[in-house]
This record gives C-alpha cells, structure tokens and sequence, in this order.
C-alpha cells in the first residue's frame, strides 16, 4: 500500500465524519466566521517582530526568491562576501575542496513567497583561497567590529580546520 | 487526481517556505522570546545545540550548569563578557540566561538553585571580570575537586587547526 492510498483513506475518514457531524449551514456559518474574522485580524494593533524585522523587510521588497546566484535573493539580507552558489558550492553545501566553519553569525531575512522571517546563519567556507565570484554586501541588521558577534566584515572561519576565506553561505537554522 | 493529492500532501507538510537545512526532512522550528534572542545573539558561536566551537568558545550542553555548584559561579555566569556585553537590555538577558541553565544545564544544575532576576543581573553587568581566564581556571579546579567535571575537561577542547600547527 503507497503512502498515497493511505492518504486517500485518511482523508476519506475524515470528509465522512465531518459529513456526519455538521450541518451545511453550520458549515457555511462558521466559514463566514472565518472569513471576516480573518480580515479583521490584521489591523489589531500587535507588533510581532519589532525594529529588526522591520529592516529585513527593506531588503524582502526588492528580492527575489528563484536565483541565489544573485544577490537580492532573500536569505543574502546580510550576506558579506562571495556567495558560494558561484563558487561550486550551495546556499547550505561548502564548495568541494573548502570546509565549513562551526561558526557563524546569525541574522533575520523575509522570505517575500510568505513573508516569514527566518533565521539565516552566514557561514564562511574556509581553508581554500577566494573564490572571487558574486561579492555581495548585505547588511540587515549588521553591526559595527566592535559587537564582532554582530559583525559580517570578520571571517567566521573560527573553529575551522584553516582561517583562510573562500566564500559565504546562508543556512536557513529556523523561523523567528 | 494524483496531482490533487500529491498537492494535498505538500500542503499537508506545510507549504512551500525552504527547509530547514540543518534538519532535512523536519519543519522548521519556531523561535520567539529568550530562544530567539539566543539564536541570534548566542547561538553562532557557542553553536546550534550549545556544542560550542572546539577551541575557541566552551560547550554550554552538559556544562554551563556545573558553575552553578560554586559560590562565585553565579555571579561569574552574570558577568562574562559574552553576557555582560550582550546589546540585550537587562530584562531580556535574564531571560536567555534563565532559558539556558533550564535548556543546556538542567542535568547538572545545584539542587535549590533559583532562576536569575533582573535586578541581579543588572548590577552585576556593570561590574566587568577583572581576570576572567584566572577566576574561569580556578572553577574548573574546584569542579574537578568535586568530581563534577573530567580532569582533562575544560568546556573548550581544540580546534582542528591547533592540532594541524602542532603536528597532530
């Protein structure tokens, strides 16, 4: 049995028992419910995020969520350096040859698709020479040297077998 | 028909946002509150599940709670510079210290020992360690006197490119 079939039979149980236990019109009375309740809900006053996801939204406005070859694509909001989806690498995978580093800074993009905010972790690929393709500068919700944990100028190569930079990559760690 | 359900299941598994990559094939994990600040202020150097970076910054997991078995360790974990520097105002680092000892430290924790306040934290945030790696030294010490901590333990390790410099 294909997990498909046990789906449909799911899914079937389920459209049954509602069908059993509900009106039409209670049906309909409570989806109208939703409805308006669902319109009214976004003009209550709650601030959810704060000032920070404010700033990654600056960024979501104008990116793009197809190319991460490119650097308005969304997880790069603070993404400082070569981005190793040029480099033989992906957004989460160190090019062939370079090593991830254990550590990394931590910033918040938009993705515009749903307009959640995610946690991003930039980690440098190291142990290999630049790789020289697609430097980016993002800087949502960077900050100066001085906060260094806070900083996307430093190579996070801390931790890694070589401090030598090869290139940056944005490892979606969770939803904020 | 087939395309409905395989489209019914995608929405099932929760829309098309990217995945998490650290943990394929598992939903991305909501953070809010003390879990959110650490992620963000914390979490890049002392690492995804407290592990730390060998070398460079200790473990929290399994270790940050032993430092509450001695007198000074509390004051000592209000005060280290990656606490005591945080941009997060008093409140919310009380909250992420909190958050940790209940998230990284709860099987080592000192029986009786109470959550931090703020007003604790807040005046002892002022108050920079004066001899950090000497004060951190000696705890270690009396932990290992204890028989809290390994003798060759000391939260940090190494890091691959010491081994590499000194030939191992």
């Amino acid at each position: 049995m294909t997990i498909l079939d046990a789906f449909d039979r799911m899914m079937e149980h389920t459209a049954r028992r509602i069908a059993q236990r509900s009106s039409r019109r209670g049906v309909l009375a409570r989806l109208g419910g939703a409805l308006v309740g669902g319109a009214v809900l976004p003009l209550l006053p709650v601030d959810k995020t704060g000032a920070k996801l404010a700033h990654a939204n600056e960024f979501a406005k104008t990116a793009q969520t197809t190319d991460p070859t490119k650097c308005n694509y969304w997880r790069h909001c603070s993404s400082d350096g070569y981005l190793c989806s040029c480099c033989g690498g992906t957004v989460n995978v160190c090019p062939p040859g370079s090593y991830a580093s254990p550590t990394a800074w931590i910033g918040t993009c938009v993705n515009p698709d749903d307009g959640q905010a995610y946690l991003i972790a930039y980690q440098d690929c190291c142990g290999k020479d630049s790789c020289g393709m697609c430097f980016c500068l993002g800087t949502e919700g960077e900050m100066p040297s001085y906060r260094p944990e806070l900083n996307n100028d430093i190579i996070w190569c801390f931790g890694a077998p070589s401090m030598v930079y090869h290139c940056s990559s944005q490892v979606l760690i969770g939803k904020a | 028909m087939r395309a409905v359900r395989i489209a019914a299941l995608l929405l099932l598994a929760g829309g098309p946002a990217a995945g998490a990559d650290y943990t394929p094939g598992r939903p991305v994990e909501e953070h809010a509150g003390a879990r959110l600040d650490y992620a963000l202020k914390c979490k890049g150097c002392h690492g995804l599940w407290g592990q730390g970076t060998p070398g460079h910054v200790p473990r929290l997991d399994g270790f940050v709670g032993l430092f509450t078995h001695l007198p000074e360790g509390r004051d000592y974990l209000m005060r280290v510079p990656g606490v005591a520097r945080s941009v997060l105002d008093d409140v919310r680092l009380t909250a992420v210290l909190n958050w940790m000892i209940e998230t990284y430290g709860r099987e080592q924790v000192a029986p009786g020992f109470a959550p931090f306040t703020v007003a604790e934290v807040a005046a002892a945030r002022l108050r920079p360690l004066e001899d950090r790696k000497g004060l951190r030294e000696r705890m270690l010490a009396a932990l290992r006197a204890k028989g809290l901590l390994a003798p060759g333990d000391d939260g940090i390790g190494s890091s691959p490119e010491l081994r590499e410099r000194s030939g191992g």
